[in-house]
């Protein structure tokens, strides 16, 4: 086939800059060349996005007409990205292409960073390529003549599909994408995506319904690395273990590894871990000061972005952060990754993985550092998963009737939107194809009569209908839809400064309410003293030398994947027979031997109950290793069956491996299991709903869905006092909204996701179809063992504080110890 | 649920209330009524309907206790003038023959000679009767021979149960020298209550007044 001259071209600005096009940019190339859409899959670093920039230049040369056109031709391609920050990353490199092309295109960028001039220059004139983010996109479509910026896109590209395709933005962008597939039906999509393991169906959410699959490639860059996990292995492994301990006793070890290298990031599941670990580190490293940095959600975007930089640089030896720094377009890998503490899914730990050593050839390395005992099982679970690739689903959002209705206003503000066509256009996206006509006439109703009928008017004001178009007529009305558009709902905390005005990042509201002036706490890496607070903010002072208490965030801790945990059964199962096979195992022996002897390690066909007396009560403990939300939600149902068959109530606490009722009475549970399933799925839902505390969690994802769908008034920057009348917690709009509204979508999507995400409800149902081929062994013991151990300590972490808890955890350790 | 204060007797009432037994008087704080229609004239979709379970409960105070006075603690009228003024016009008017007074709250914003016009006996600050004052916020310092009702503080209580449960109800708080009334409107937001020393708190359902403390 006879070169284009697109295609001369870009080869020789590869050669000039002597580099060669990987097997899986030409693959891509030549699928988008052929005027297909699909997904490339490539990790950070690899190259992807040129594998879409380069061939969308070949085409944009080769579609040069001879004489230059007198007008430009507007946009004609969209660069979707989750972060802003990666925005301006891009940009560099999406520009720099095109100008040592000597190519006349323009990029641009549009996000909520981008200033009021830039603004109104791309309403002038919209640059050919706009790197945009969802939120923004939606924006464009809140301008009346939204669809004249759209009429020369040809191509839409989405960075980072597999992260935004779990949320809600993700959701967002499908809405958008059916829109611009309306306005040109000959548009080109295309994902950039991180191996997740179903890939085929993050193509299809991408491209919509009516896509034909023929059309539709996926694109894999080839990963030929392997990646070496290796643990840090403590001196003394105790075999009564509990969470966290663990990991600053093995500090030195971890200090030698950075030492060993040039630079490092050590990733941790918490921000007050990384908090943790930084104190730790330069009380005993002072030498560190300087060249150690801290990097999570909580600290100020100026500080974080000076750590990013700093890291681009490589002026720093450390960085200890938390998934804070998963994303990246082009940031130098380091030369090795420590991840301290599990880090839940198989897909994570990859990810991380290859952030080290970028020389072709060399494998990624990666150092675990298990914080208890029991996550050496952990280590070598995540390094079988990493070897057989069994990488976890990101599963995308569906039904989210907050965002549709935002969506619908969004439409209503701009041009306006014809409820037929509209209907037809949203079923086109993945997350809607099942939305039927009622459900749609109630959001017709929602943004209209602010009611579930058609007819009834009032002084509600929002959208109305106008010459058959759904349209926001008032100003007042589209202002306000302006200011509280978007799906991320912060979590309301206070900003934290110095006197000197420098913004060190923030903090939730509960954990400064009980402070006075002259406590210290330790925060953004260093200890300051609370000086005042005032409206949303706390100033500070620093105050060197003082120790004070670590901040601690309310934040949700990710659970065990179910891919992981079905390994870690597997190997525990494993364990006992075949010792030595790996280094991890082998020093957990002691561990595993104390648990076989006061009970059992499960085969992979049992499940294990164990049943003991302490001075706290009768207790009963359950190891279905099925992550802890699941074990959360298993816990209450499990309990709710037997109060059906028994007056009694329970206390109950749980982590990733088991759960544990606790009670004042003996159950004999052989006796009740003869009676009745506990474990069964039949009238599974009903049986949640009596007795997890339902409400209680719908209202906590209310707060979020009310935001989205507009029912929060966010306020006007700077007008404080006019928003007081309007101002109403969303748990109180929850209460009189469900208690008066028979169907209210919303109420129903909070309801939805709390069994879908709090508890889970699909795997929940897996683990007890599961649980029905297995042999149930119980277990009476004399003694808390190795595996109920962490639950115990985990249930009085909750009640007491961490003095009197190390105490308790040391006179425990004494009592059930090895002494038998 | 009957309690005495100063040789008075009072009944905590489940609709959220106060019945001063030997004057034949109903106390009730923060009705907030016009806070619904208000919300839906800027967009937000509260449902209508919960507005009239105002009027409801406060029929059914009228006729359990057979009152013949109703002094409201403040914030009756949410906002500006809006519909749900009408609506409360005309419940007054079939009630002519309740005397009916308001303390003034800081959401009373409407002209008085609206609140005169509607044959209601205004009072700006306090209302006192015999030893005791009527008020709308709570007060800091104290008069040991007066006794305060005030409302404005929407205090609610938590309950913890086993397992995880907990259940936040409104209630009443009986201090020594205050008490606060729950808010009364359907559509009021709470403020969690901590114990203190020499505080009585009665939570609330639908049904039934409990002592807390």
């Amino acid at each position: 086939m006879a070169k284009s001259r697109g295609h001369s071209i870009v080869e020789q600005w590869f050669k000039d800059k002597k580099w060669k096009w990987a097997a899986f940019q030409k693959e891509a190339a030549a699928a988008y060349l052929a005027g297909k859409s699909g997904l490339v899959n490539a990790p950070t670093g690899s190259g992807k996005t040129y594998s879409l920039w380069l061939p969308i230049l070949i085409r944009h040369i080769n579609s040069l007409p001879k004489k230059p056109l007198k007008t430009r031709k507007g946009l004609q391609v969209l660069w979707i990205t989750p972060l802003r920050a990666l925005s301006k990353d891009l940009f560099r490199n999406m520009e720099m292409a095109a100008l040592e092309m000597n190519l006349t295109w323009r990029v641009g960028i549009r996000t909520g960073d981008t200033g009021t001039r830039e603004r109104n220059e791309q309403k002038r004139q919209m640059p050919d390529a706009l790197i945009i983010t969802p939120e923004s996109l939606h924006m464009l479509f809140t301008q009346k003549n939204a669809s004249e910026f759209f009429k020369n896109l040809h191509t839409v590209v989405v960075d980072e599909w597999h992260e935004l395709m779990g949320s809600k933005r993700g959701t967002q962008t499908e809405l958008a994408l059916a829109r611009l597939r309306t306005i040109n039906p000959n548009l080109q999509t295309w994902g950039i995506s991180a191996t997740i393991g179903n890939l085929q169906e993050a193509k299809q959410v991408l491209l919509g319904m009516q896509f034909p699959e023929e059309n539709s490639v996926i694109v894999r860059a080839n990963t030929d690395k392997k990646i070496l996990v290796e643990s840090i292995i403590p001196e003394r492994v105790e075999t009564l273990p509990w969470s966290g301990y663990m990991g600053i006793r093995l500090v030195d070890k971890v200090v030698e590894v950075v030492n060993k290298s040039r630079t490092t990031l050590l990733f941790t599941n918490t921000r007050s871990g990384t908090e943790i670990w930084y104190r730790t580190i330069i009380e005993k490293y002072p030498e560190f000061a300087g060249i150690m940095a801290l990097h999570h959600a909580s600290l100020d975007r100026e500080i974080r972005d000076w750590v990013e930089d700093a890291l681009h640089d490589e002026r720093l030896k450390l960085v200890i952060c938390t998934a804070s720094l998963d994303l990246g377009v082009d940031f130098r890998p380091v030369d090795t990754v420590i991840q301290v503490g599990s880090p839940k899914s198989i897909a994570r730990f990859v990810q991380r993985a290859g952030r080290s050593g970028h020389q072709p050839g060399v494998d990624s390395k990666i150092y675990f550092c298990p914080t208890n005992a029991l996550e050496l099982i952990e280590a070598v679970s995540l390094r079988e998963g990493v070897i057989k690739n069994m990488i976890e689903d990101r599963p995308p959002v569906a039904h989210a009737f907050d965002v549709l209705a935002q969506w619908m206003i969004t439409l209503a503000v701009g041009e306006g939107f014809d409820e037929a066509e509209l209907f037809e256009e949203v079923r086109q996206a993945y997350g809607y194809q099942y939305l039927n006509r009622e459900e749609w006439e109630w959001l017709l109703g929602y943004i209209t009569t602010g009611s579930s009928s058609l007819t009834v008017y009032d002084e509600y004001k929002k959208v109305e209908r106008v010459n058959g178009r759904y349209m926001v007529t008032s100003r007042r009305i589209a202002h306000r839809h302006l200011l509280s558009m978007g799906t991320i709902v912060s979590e309301v905390s206070l900003k934290v400064k110095l006197q000197s005005g420098k913004y060190l990042g923030a903090v939730e509201e509960s954990f400064v309410t009980w402070m006075k002036a002259g406590d210290v706490f330790f925060f953004a890496g260093m200890s300051v003293e609370f000086v005042r607070i005032h409206e949303m903010t706390v100033t500070v002072k620093k105050a060197e030398g003082k120790k004070g208490f670590l901040v601690r965030w309310a934040g949700g801790r990710m659970p065990l994947s179910s891919q992981l945990s079905a390994f870690i059964r597997e190997r525990l199962a494993d364990a006992i027979e075949n010792p030595h096979k790996e280094v991890e195992l082998a020093k957990m022996q002691p561990l595993l031997e104390l648990q076989a002897k006061r009970s059992i390690i499960p085969k992979t066909n049992e499940l294990l109950i164990e049943q003991c007396e302490t001075r706290e009560g009768y207790h009963i403990f359950i190891f279905p290793f099925e992550g802890r939300l699941v074990h959360e939600g298993m816990s209450i149902l499990l309990a709710y069956r037997i109060s059906q068959l028994r007056p009694i109530t329970f206390s109950v606490a749980m982590n990733d491996y088991g759960f544990e009722l606790l009670s004042d009475q003996y159950v004999d549970l052989g006796e009740i299991l003869g009676e009745t399933d506990l474990f069964s799925t039949k009238q599974l839902v009903d049986d949640i709903y009596q007795s997890v505390n339902a409400t209680e969690m719908a209202k906590r994802k209310f707060r979020e869905i009310a935001a989205i769908a507009g029912l929060m008034f966010q306020g006007y920057p700077g007008k404080y006092v006019k928003t007081r009348q309007l101002q109403a917690s969303s748990s109180l709009l929850f209460t009189v909204m469900s208690k008066y509204e028979d169907n209210n979508l919303l109420i129903k999507q909070a309801y939805q996701e709390v069994l879908t995400y709090q508890l889970e409800e699909v795997r929940m149902r897996e683990a007890l179809a599961r649980i029905e081929h297995q042999k149930i062994v119980i277990q009476h013991t004399d003694r808390p063992t190795p595996f109920s151990f962490p639950i115990m300590v985990d249930r009085l972490r909750e009640q007491l504080t961490s003095e009197k808890l190390d105490d308790r955890i040391q006179r425990m350790i004494k009592q059930y110890g090895n002494a038998d | 649920m009957q309690i005495e204060i100063r040789g008075n007797h009072f009944i905590l009432l489940t609709q959220r209330a106060v019945f001063w037994e030997e004057t034949q008087t109903l106390l009730i704080g923060d009705l907030h009524l016009g806070k619904i229609t208000h919300f839906r004239k800027e967009g937000i979709a509260i449902p209508n309907n919960a507005a009239a379970n105002n009027f409801q409960r406060l029929n059914e105070l009228v006729q359990q206790t057979g009152a013949t006075r109703i002094i409201f603690l403040g914030d009756l009228f949410h906002a500006q003038y809006n519909s749900e003024w009408e609506t409360f016009r005309e419940w007054r008017a079939e009630h002519h023959y309740i005397e009916m007074i308001i303390v003034m709250g800081n959401h009373d914003i409407l002209p008085v000679s609206l609140l005169l016009e509607c044959d209601l006996q205004v009072h700006v600050e306090d209302y006192e009767e015999d030893n005791f004052i009527f008020t709308h916020h709570p007060k800091v310092a104290f008069d040991p021979d007066k006794y305060i009702f005030a409302g404005h503080v929407h205090p609610v209580f938590t309950s913890y149960g086993k397992g995880r449960q907990s259940v936040r109800l409104p209630c009443f708080v009986i201090d020594k020298y205050q008490a606060i009334l729950p808010s009364f409107g359907v559509f009021t937001g709470g403020y969690q209550m901590g114990l203190a020393d020499d505080r009585k708190i009665y939570i609330t359902t639908e049904t039934r007044v409990f002592s807390v403390c």
